[in-house]
């Protein structure tokens, strides 16, 4: 590691502390207190300080009272003991108390402190990384939670309704109303179908490496323009695409089509019902190494109390729409993964505008 | 007598089958459906529900915003004299034990049952209610 591992050092000899910091200024960043409350002080200045020293016999407080002390208020340094064979009653007792993590006899030698400090370094970067993992797994344990609420409604939820549709259809006469849930039905299963899609871009974005690889807005623009034209056509709405690209932009090719796909099917699924002038624009530059996507539309808008939340795991803004909670949860995943942003801006009734950024690799 | 039903249920497929099922099986059935909990609770706070009293309300749980435990809870402090005028069936394909339970012990909730909703439940359903309706 590039940087001096921090190491505090207590003793009200000042000899002694000018010694140790002498011995171990080279190697190591070395602080050094003559009392309990310098130390303290120093431990709040510095919360990065891996290992404290500390004599046993000072005046008014003892090592392993100030130890005990700093135990509960500064949990992360490891705490070492310096004293003599007379203390060693009480030094059992710190150690068997969790207090200390070793003791070094006095006087000490150049030797035992670097042993010391070497297993203690290891011990502690043994305790953050834990730390760091127990948080990571604590995410996914949220996430997962999260996942199993919503199998029940999204993937039960269209299949029991399916189910129902079946159970009435077999007394069913009229094959005018037969189609009728038919077409239901179907919707039913596009959703569905919709959600695992959505479930698959999820993990792959979580879990997969970026290809980074040349990436051409046109054609993905005219690509963009095929895939929703039956939607564009059937719900007449106008989707315009303006794209200036004059130098190469790198990046992922699949996370870039992801995130563009799911704000152009969003637009889409949420115009307003009948309005006449349905549009959606979507230009891209890339200027100056980095690309700016604006996508605005004349949807029904997103309240402002929701600007923030609808970026989160099954979040939905409305209840009049089908929406799985997991596309713009998404989009802003592959942006940090881009590092790109996103911001949005709405007017209620009136339409939504996203505005991305994306740096290129 | 004619029977009257409130859906809430913010899926079109869901509600378009109990529609169907329950036009079936009453035919002179007054149905009004809610696409989200807080439309019903505000029509139901205000009286402003069409059809007969008492009415058969069928409560979806998992809708977003206000879902089913929402109204629940909002039910369960209007007036008595209010809450009588309505029976509460929860339909539900959560799969969630713990949320089943709280949801069924909550003395509003006459009945709970598993989606999708089908003949021999709006059966029991109708069977429930008809005697609570009649005992009054």
């Amino acid at each position: 590691m590039a940087e001096k591992i921090k190491i505090l050092y207590i003793d009200d000899e000042p000899d002694n502390l000018a010694g140790f910091k002498a011995s171990f200024r080279t190697d190591y960043h070395i602080y050094i207190a003559e009392d309990t409350v310098q130390a303290f002080d120093l431990l709040e200045k510095h919360p990065d300080i891996r290992i404290i020293f500390c004599d046993q016999r000072m005046p008014g407080k003892t090592g392993v009272e100030f130890f005990e002390e700093v135990r509960s208020r500064f949990p992360l340094p490891i705490r070492i003991l310096i004293t003599a064979y007379s203390d060693i009653e009480s030094v059992i007792a710190a150690v068997n108390r969790g207090h200390i993590f070793r003791y070094i006899r006095k006087p000490w030698i150049a030797a035992d402190i670097i042993s010391a400090i070497e297993e203690s370094s290891n011990f502690y970067m043994a305790n953050s990384m834990l730390s760091i993992k127990n948080q990571e797994l604590q995410q996914a344990y949220n996430e997962l939670d999260k996942f199993a609420y919503s199998v029940s409604h999204d993937l039960r939820g269209p299949l029991s309704g399916i189910l129902g549709a079946i159970d009435i259809a077999r007394e069913m006469d009229d094959i005018a109303e037969m189609k009728e849930l038919l077409y239901l039905m179907e919707k039913s299963v596009f959703k569905l179908d919709d959600y695992i899609s959505s479930m698959h871009d999820y993990y792959s974005s979580r879990r997969g490496e970026l290809k980074i690889v040349d990436i051409d807005f046109n054609a993905i623009a005219s690509e963009l323009k095929d895939v929703y034209k039956i939607y564009t056509t059937s719900d007449k709405i106008h989707f315009s695409i303006a794209v200036d690209q004059a130098e190469p932009f790198r990046s992922d090719d699949l996370v870039i089509k992801m995130i563009l796909n799911n704000l152009v099917s969003n637009a889409i699924k949420y115009q307003k019902k009948n309005y006449h002038n349905k549009c959606i624009e979507l230009a891209i530059s890339v200027r100056n190494g980095s690309a700016n996507i604006v996508i605005s539309d004349t949807g029904i808008g997103i309240p402002e109390t929701h600007f923030e939340e609808i970026f989160n795991l099954f979040s939905r803004a409305t209840s009049h729409k089908a929406g799985s909670g997991l596309g713009l949860y998404n989009v802003k995943g592959a942006l940090l993964k881009l590092n790109g942003h996103i911001e949005v801006s709405s007017v209620l009734h009136e339409g939504t505008v996203f505005k991305l950024n994306i740096p290129s690799k | 007598m004619g029977l009257s039903f409130i859906i809430i249920e913010n899926a079109e497929l869901d509600y378009v089958v109990a529609e169907k099922l329950i036009r079936r099986e009453i035919g002179d059935a007054d149905i009004q459906t809610f696409l989200s909990a807080n439309d019903a609770m505000k029509d139901i706070q205000a009286g402003a529900v069409k059809g007969s009293k008492p009415a058969i309300v069928l409560l979806d749980v998992m809708m977003p915003k206000y879902d089913g435990s929402w109204f629940v809870n909002a039910f369960e402090k209007l007036e008595e004299s209010i809450q009588k005028d309505y029976f509460v069936v929860v339909l539900t394909s959560c799969m969630n034990q713990t949320e089943l339970e709280r949801l069924n012990s909550k003395k509003t909730v006459r009945m709970l049952f598993a989606k999708p909703i089908n003949t021999e439940k709006l059966r029991a359903i109708v069977g429930e209610a008809k005697l609570e309706f009649g005992a009054e």
